[in-house]
């Protein structure tokens, strides 16, 4: 049985290397996309199984993203977890009115972010 | 007073004049003269009347005393019986005829070529106006009645005592009288004339009477409109003599009174106007000087008035601007904040591998601290949109359960850390609650993470009722308490109870300020008890259900 695909758009790179040695000792197969253009194309191509979207994305936002992944038939049902920047600033409502599943505070707890994701996807044993 | 103004003013009363004369005047004279001829016609009237009179009686009269001289034709008898008549000053001439005409004798101012011959109806009296040499004359004629039995005694004593009827008399002859009709003309016209000079006198009298009447109307009459037409152009100082009682006499005094009202008047309104023109003088000077100077003072205000809305302006720009720029910041510091954090909670989570039980220590507290950073930054950021006027609440349904539930779960490891004993009560028949359900969230995390912070041992105890529609939550705690004059203080923006507390429990002192501008936003209150090492208990309560939108 393949990997699952887990698909992280972020445009920090310290903020997805936490993420890629989070998930090493994991069986998820990591993608990073440096912003929602690129995304969209690996989206299209990989059929991700979980997308880690962050809001605050140059130009094309993740939330505009994130309501184009909604749209499309590959992406409709995938799980999307919105990384919102301020815990209180509304982002995480308008993200769940974009079509996120869940969202994560910035900063988030590596722990909880994992926990998360293994409750949204499961890994493969 | 212009030439035709006083041709027409002329032309007015003159008018007047003529209507009043020409309408009095007629009547007068026609009274006059038709009185005058009355008279004149009746006086003739009476006095022919009585000279037909006369020259009858004088003409019988002749007639009897002829009677003798008649029958006898002697000369002499008849002329003594004509000189008793012709004594009379009327009688012009007398005649006396015979039976057949012939004239006997004749006397008076009538010569024999024009005496006449007896008269065909000599009968019976008669009477006749004849003109003889250019003279008019009346003629009566009586007749001469001889009775031929009688005696000359009977003759005297008259005929009036013979039987009527008798066959007795016998008409022998006429005796006739001609009296001059001068005299009776004379009188006439003398009368006619004297009527004529009364009528006359008469008109010339009334006229006057009539000229002095209508002078006396006009003239007043003249004056009030000369007056007039002095007052009219100023000149107040004219009055008018008054002379009469009359209409005029009260006009004229009403004209007067006018006059000297309107020249009081006047002169008070001359007066009022000349100081009213001072007044007015004075006013715009004060008007002129205290306009120059409100401009001054305006200019001045507008000057600090723009000032002070371009610092206004800048103000709020600064404002806004460090709004911003703090939110900006905070942004900023949570990328390296979620490095740090992220990174070192992997280390001790031993992703990189094992780590010892010395470096763990380090380890939490960088962990520890990097928490408490982040929470200060999120309160500056809090507080400085609720300053700038950007925080809005989002208001949606929570469950209050929930929220004392998710509170208690944040800080249940920092209450096991302390050995703390900590407890929520929540009753079990609780609705559902419409506001900001984070925020109250928040609001509840600031005051139980405040009371484990100041409580050393013992427990506390997050309770929440729901009174009249009002939720109330309580957050009591067996910790330090604090003073009075510092539960004051306390809910300002940067004040704790004490400096040396901060030291001791850390702590930025916003967690307060920001949870009193969200229940205050929530139409709430928030309060606190507390006994100096005894406890506190911080409350607030909102409404259930929060009423529109609230803004900070």
């Amino acid at each position: 049985m393949s990997p699952k695909t887990i698909l992280y758009v972020e445009d920090n790179e310290l903020n997805r290397r936490i993420v890629r040695d989070l998930l090493k000792r994991t069986s998820y197969r990591l993608l990073e996309a440096p912003d929602g253009e690129t995304s969209l194309d690996i989206v299209r191509r990989e059929r991700p199984d979980l997308i880690l979207m962050d809001i605050q994305l140059p130009r094309l936002s993740g939330i505009e993203v994130t309501r184009t992944l909604r749209s499309e038939p590959i992406t409709a049902n995938t799980p999307i977890i919105a990384i919102t920047s301020f815990a209180l600033s509304g982002d995480e409502q308008r993200a769940k009115e974009a079509g996120a599943t869940a969202y994560m505070a910035k900063p988030y707890s590596p722990r909880d972010l994992l926990a998360l994701i293994r409750k949204l996807l499961p890994e493969s044993e | 007073m212009t030439e035709p103004a006083r041709l027409t003013w002329f032309r007015g009363f003159s008018s007047f004049r003529a209507r009043v004369f020409w309408s009095v005047v007629p009547i007068v004279v026609s009274f006059l003269v038709f009185q005058g001829w009355m008279n004149v016609r009746e006086h003739r009237r009476l006095v022919t009347e009585e000279f037909e009179k006369r020259g009858q009686a004088l003409a019988s009269n002749l007639g009897y005393a002829s009677e003798l001289g008649a029958l006898s034709e002697d000369l002499q008898l008849l002329e003594a019986a004509m000189r008793g008549t012709l004594r009379n000053p009327d009688v012009s001439y007398v005649l006396i005829h015979s039976r057949d005409r012939r004239v006997l004798a004749r006397g008076g101012q009538l010569k024999a070529s024009e005496a006449p011959p007896g008269d065909a109806r000599g009968d019976r009296p008669s009477t006749r106006q004849v003109e003889r040499a250019g003279q008019r004359f009346f003629e009566f004629v009586s007749p001469i009645v001889s009775e031929r039995s009688q005696t000359p005694d009977v003759v005297l004593l008259g005929p009036r005592v013979r039987p009527r009827g008798a066959e007795m008399e016998e008409v022998i002859g006429t005796a006739t009288v001609g009296l001059s009709l001068a005299g009776v003309e004379a009188q006439v016209r003398g009368l006619a004339t004297l009527w004529s000079g009364i009528t006359v006198a008469f008109l010339v009298v009334s006229a006057a009477v009539l000229y002095g009447f209508s002078l006396r109307i006009t003239n007043p009459v003249k004056q009030l409109t000369q007056q007039a037409q002095k007052i009219a152009t100023g000149e107040l100082d004219q009055q008018i003599a008054v002379r009469s009682r009359d209409e005029i006499g009260a006009l004229a005094d009403a004209f007067n009174h006018m006059t000297r009202s309107l020249r009081v008047s006047m002169n008070d309104k001359e007066r009022a106007l000349s100081e009213l023109g001072e007044l007015n003088r004075t006013l715009e000077d004060r008007i002129r000087q205290r306009t120059v100077e409100l401009e001054v003072r305006g200019q001045a205000l507008e000057r600090s008035l723009t000032e002070l809305e371009d610092k206004s302006r800048q103000l709020a720009a600064a404002s806004r601007h460090k709004s911003d720029f703090l939110a900006n910041v905070s942004h900023e510091l949570r990328t390296p904040m979620n490095a740090i954090l992220g990174f070192n909670e992997m280390i001790l989570d031993q992703v990189y591998g094992e780590i010892s039980d010395e470096l763990r220590r380090p380890l939490t507290d960088i962990q520890q601290s990097g928490q408490h950073l982040l929470r200060l930054i999120s309160d500056v950021l809090d507080l400085s949109k609720i300053e700038a006027g950007r925080m809005d609440l989002v208001l949606g349904d929570y469950s209050v359960l929930d929220t004392v539930t998710a509170v208690r779960a944040s800080l249940a490891s920092l209450a096991a850390e302390k050995g703390l004993e900590f407890v929520v009560s929540v009753p079990a028949e609780m609705p559902l609650a419409y506001g900001d359900g984070r925020r109250v969230t928040q609001c509840l995390l600031n005051l139980a993470g405040n009371a484990l912070k100041f409580t050393r041992q013992g427990r506390v105890e997050i309770a929440v009722d729901l009174l009249d529609e009002m939720l109330r939550f309580r957050v009591s705690d067996t910790g330090i308490g604090i003073s009075r004059e510092q539960i004051d203080k306390l809910f300002t923006e940067f004040q704790q109870a004490d400096a040396t507390v901060a030291r001791e429990f850390g702590g930025t002192g916003l967690g307060l300020s920001i949870t009193r501008k969200f229940v205050e936003m929530h139409a709430g209150h928030v309060w606190a008890e507390s006994e100096i090492g005894k406890g506190s208990t911080f409350s607030f309560s909102i409404p259930l259900r929060v009423k529109g939108t609230m803004t900070s």
